[in-house]
């Protein structure tokens, strides 16, 4: 068997979930529907963060009753080997999404106002290497560049807020609840497409992790301080712009840093902090691929990750490259992902937990 | 090779097996030489015979055969080689007391006789395998060996020339000791014993598994050190098989995880007190023979940019001085990728400032920036490398000529801008301010190859590219020991990498070294 699990601790854990739940809360948002309205999008990301919280909590407990080590051990002993396997099947897709999206954020920005004059393509092959490395190493080595990129995560992000920051008026947020409480409602259940991922990315691989302990901690803190940090963000993008501005911007948060433009120590800040969001961007990118590809490893029984795993990368370089060249259909497709995707998740993490925490003999 | 099957690769901290190769598989391990296995002769003639073969004795004149009649009566043969044993020894505490004595009653053996009432030299011992009587010559030992008798005994007699101990030549520190250890593995033992009082300071001698039948001594404290990474060290060490041994770095090589690494994966000091502290840290020390460095293993990144003189100075003072020296060292790697980047493809980073002064250092010169960059790097590595060739104060005199002359005549000649010059003279002050030599080389490669990268595509090239640095560090391991660590795998270190930790934390081994008990 070679899947690349290695061992990782609390630290490395909660590092991976945390700037996986950070950069898909930042990044994976649908812009025109979310903000089109009005912004309540600070308030749904809080509450979707929490929920997800909550059922990553039941998740785990399941988990620990049934005495499996990992999600796909526990989907294969609820469901059976074929239900399983098609219950994987949209965690994968959601998996793999959740990777694409923020890529193509950032390729976007690089892009529009990094290289003005480049190609879309040029920028997005550069990525493609980097990802490759990334997940043919396995997760032992996603979790230590966790690990490492957790601090210049923490740093773009209070960077990026204090660089936005003399933007920042409170008369943005007005009025308050501005599409009503059901597109709350609504955008709160769309959070969760944003932040289960990354606790069930970490679940996929809860083997490698050194005990079921550290194991629920680390989802739990890593979502607890990914779903603070992108809240943080939005409240910060609330606070610079209107709602409807925002539905209209390519990369809101490289506009943000903009907003406020200064010259600090001869250096322009603002463009270097993008480069840290999109170091950390590939190591969470690099996560949900390679708990994408271990997931249909275990639901398969394909015993060597690597080929999947390159697979899975090249699919998502193709994602990232098709998105420019069809953009009106993809966005289409992207629209339809942002809205229903979180129940890609919710559906076979809600059947197994039905299945779990019932009646019945324990694991 | 089948994809599902592991290769073994050896995991101090209890990590899945690693992964077999991709695309082939390992290269099988060369067929082992069959070790002699023949007996001593009772014959003399057989056994001159057998020494005539393998020392090529008609015009091999080193070795020595003195015949002589043990207690007057027996006929025996003292093999040894001359230069490499000690005449005055042999004269006096061999043939003179052999002859002398008187023969033993009946009952006694002569072998016996000879170790417990003749022979008066501190290390003597008897064998009955005609390997070991070949080795021990070429040690410089001395082998007697009695018509009649199929044991020999072998008596340590070496006594060649040699240098006194000197002080470290490449590890110079202003405080703490001077010493550096030496050629001759026994006084290279004893500086580390010197160092380490202690019963449970273990020194395994064995061979290094070179034809030239080079020693060497594995040193680690009995009960701390972890019993996996002996047995891991012991059998990557019986692996070895090569023709010549001639220093520790060869041996480095041979037994370290990924070859093809940039990075060192063992550490080569000079000072016996850095090695006496890794001991004491639950490591392993490896001493050659013939070679005046010792070997430290497994190492870690934080390990190779430490100093021996970190732990002398004070907490505050040495936590500075840890400070500058990871500046230096990112400035070494960095600086000239940087602003590559950001002269070719983000001019809008710089202020309006420094790209006038930028755009007018660069009007005359012909050069594109980025060969000029590279050239500089080259030039840069070719000034150094000349200064440690040339031997003494002439390569100090290259350094000079090469730093400021050539600079100074590049610049005037518009071969070169200064701010490059500027730029590459910092990389280079930053790149000795790293304490380990193999890293220096290291980091040569890993700057270059991100100045490449930050032409090709801005930060965004660069930012790939440590990337992809940073993966292959994390995926790192020497000797099952995570090359990140203590920070990724985080795990408790005596010496934290960014600041100098308290030197109460030095009464435990390092927890990524699993060892078996606290000190």
């Amino acid at each position: 068997m070679n899947r690349r699990l290695g061992r990782f601790g609390l630290q490395e854990g909660t590092a991976a979930v945390g700037l996986g739940a950070l950069l898909s809360g930042t990044f994976a948002v649908n812009l025109g529907d979310t903000y089109g309205a009005g912004n309540v999008c600070y308030a749904a990301t809080a509450a979707g963060a929490l929920l997800s919280l909550l059922l990553m909590g039941l998740l785990l407990k399941a988990m620990e009753r049934r005495g499996t080590g990992d999600l796909g051990s526990l989907l294969f002993d609820r469901f059976g080997g074929l239900l399983g396997a098609l219950l994987g099947m949209p965690l994968i897709l959601g998996l793999q999404l959740c990777a694409v999206l923020p890529l193509f954020r950032f390729t976007l920005a690089m892009e529009r106002y990094i290289f003005v004059e480049a190609d879309y393509v040029p920028v997005a092959l550069y990525l493609l290497p980097v990802l490759l490395l990334l997940v043919l190493r396995g997760m032992e080595c996603v979790a230590r560049m966790a690990k490492l990129l957790a601090i210049p995560g923490a740093v773009a992000l209070v960077m990026t807020l204090y660089l936005a920051s003399p933007a920042f008026h409170i008369h943005h947020l007005y009025p308050l609840f501005n599409p009503g409480f059901s597109a709350f409602l609504t955008q709160t259940g769309e959070a969760l497409f944003r932040f289960l991922p990354a606790g069930t990315a970490l679940c996929v691989a809860g083997k490698g992790c050194q005990g079921q302990g550290h194991l629920s901690g680390s989802v739990r803190r890593g979502l607890l301080l990914g779903g603070a940090g992108s809240t943080a963000m939005q409240l910060g993008l609330g606070l610079t712009f209107f709602g409807p501005d925002i539905a209209g911007m390519a990369a809101p948060i490289f506009c943000m840093t903009m907003a406020a433009r200064q010259e600090r120590m001869s250096l322009r800040l603002d463009m270097l902090v993008l480069f840290l969001w999109l170091m950390a961007g590939l190591v969470a990118a690099g996560f949900y691929v390679y708990a994408a590809a271990l997931l249909l490893c275990q639901t398969a029984g394909i015993q060597d990750i690597r080929p999947v795993g390159g697979l899975m990368v090249l699919g998502i370089v193709g994602m990232l490259l098709l998105c420019n060249f069809d953009s009106e259909r993809i966005l289409n497709v992207v629209r339809l992902v942002y809205h229903g995707g979180w129940l890609l998740f919710l559906v076979p993490i809600a059947g197994l937990l039905l299945l779990s925490l019932g009646k019945g003999e324990k694991g | 090779m089948r994809f599902d099957e592991p290769d073994g690769r050896f995991e101090l901290l209890e990590t899945e097996g690693g992964a077999p190769s991709f695309f082939h598989g390992r290269k099988g391990a060369p067929a082992p030489e069959m070790p002699d296995e023949r007996g001593i002769d009772p014959h003399l003639k057989e056994s001159r015979r057998r020494l005539a073969a393998a020392f090529f004795t008609e015009v091999n004149t080193d070795l020595v055969q003195r015949s002589f009649r043990f207690c007057g009566q027996v006929p025996a043969l003292a093999v040894f080689l001359n230069g490499m044993a000690d005449g005055t020894e042999i004269s006096d505490f061999i043939l003179k007391r052999a002859m002398e004595s008187p023969l033993p009653e009946k009952g006694k053996g002569l072998i016996d006789c000879a170790l417990e009432r003749v022979f008066s030299l501190q290390e003597a011992e008897q064998t009955d395998r005609w390997a070991q009587v070949e080795s021990a010559v070429l040690e410089g030992r001395t082998a007697v060996l009695l018509e009649g008798e199929k044991r020999a005994v072998l008596l340590d007699t070496r006594g060649y020339a040699c240098r006194g101990v000197d002080t470290a030549q490449n590890e110079s520190t202003v405080i703490g000791p001077a010493e550096a250890f030496h050629e001759n593995l026994r006084i290279s033992v004893t500086l580390l014993r010197r160092i380490l009082r202690r019963a449970d300071f273990v020194c395994e001698f064995r061979a290094a598994g070179s034809k030239n039948n080079v020693k060497l001594a594995l040193c680690y404290l009995g009960g701390v050190c972890s019993e996996a990474l002996l047995q891991e060290v012991r059998r990557r060490l019986s692996k070895v098989q090569t023709d010549v041994l001639l220093s520790a770095g060869t041996l480095g090589q041979r037994i370290e995880d990924s070859p093809l690494s940039p990075v060192p994966q063992t550490l080569l000091t000079e000072r016996p007190d850095r090695a006496a502290a890794a001991v004491m840290a639950g490591k392993v020390v490896l001493l050659v023979e013939g070679s005046p460095q010792a070997l430290v293993l497994p190492v870690t990144l934080s390990g190779l940019l430490l100093t021996a003189e970190d732990s002398y100075l004070r907490r505050p003072v040495g936590s500075v001085l840890r400070f500058v020296r990871l500046f230096g060292a990112s400035v070494s790697v960095f600086m000239p990728a940087y602003f590559l980047a950001l002269a070719f493809h983000h001019q809008g980073l710089l202020s309006s400032d420094i790209l006038s002064t930028v755009i007018a250092s660069r009007k005359l010169v012909f050069l594109p920036m980025g060969a000029e960059m590279i050239f500089l790097l080259l030039v840069f590595q070719l000034v150094r490398e000349a200064g440690i060739r040339v031997p003494g104060a002439v390569g100090q005199t290259v350094g000079i000529i090469g730093g400021l002359i050539l600079g100074q005549a590049a610049v005037s000649a518009n071969f070169v801008s200064t701010v490059a010059l500027i730029i590459v003279a910092l990389t280079g002050l930053g790149n000795f301010v790293i304490p380990n030599y193999d890293l220096q080389l290291a980091v040569a490669y890993y700057r270059v190859g991100l100045c490449l990268l930050a032409i090709s595509g801005g930060l965004l090239g660069l930012s790939c590219g440590c990337m992809a640095a940073l993966i292959l560090l994390c995926d790192q391991k020497s000797f099952g020991v995570p090359f990140l660590s203590p920070f990724a795998p985080k795990t408790v270190a005596r010496e934290p990498l960014f600041y100098r930790g308290t030197v109460r934390g030095h009464g435990t081994a390092e927890d990524d070294m699993n060892g078996e008990a606290p000190l």
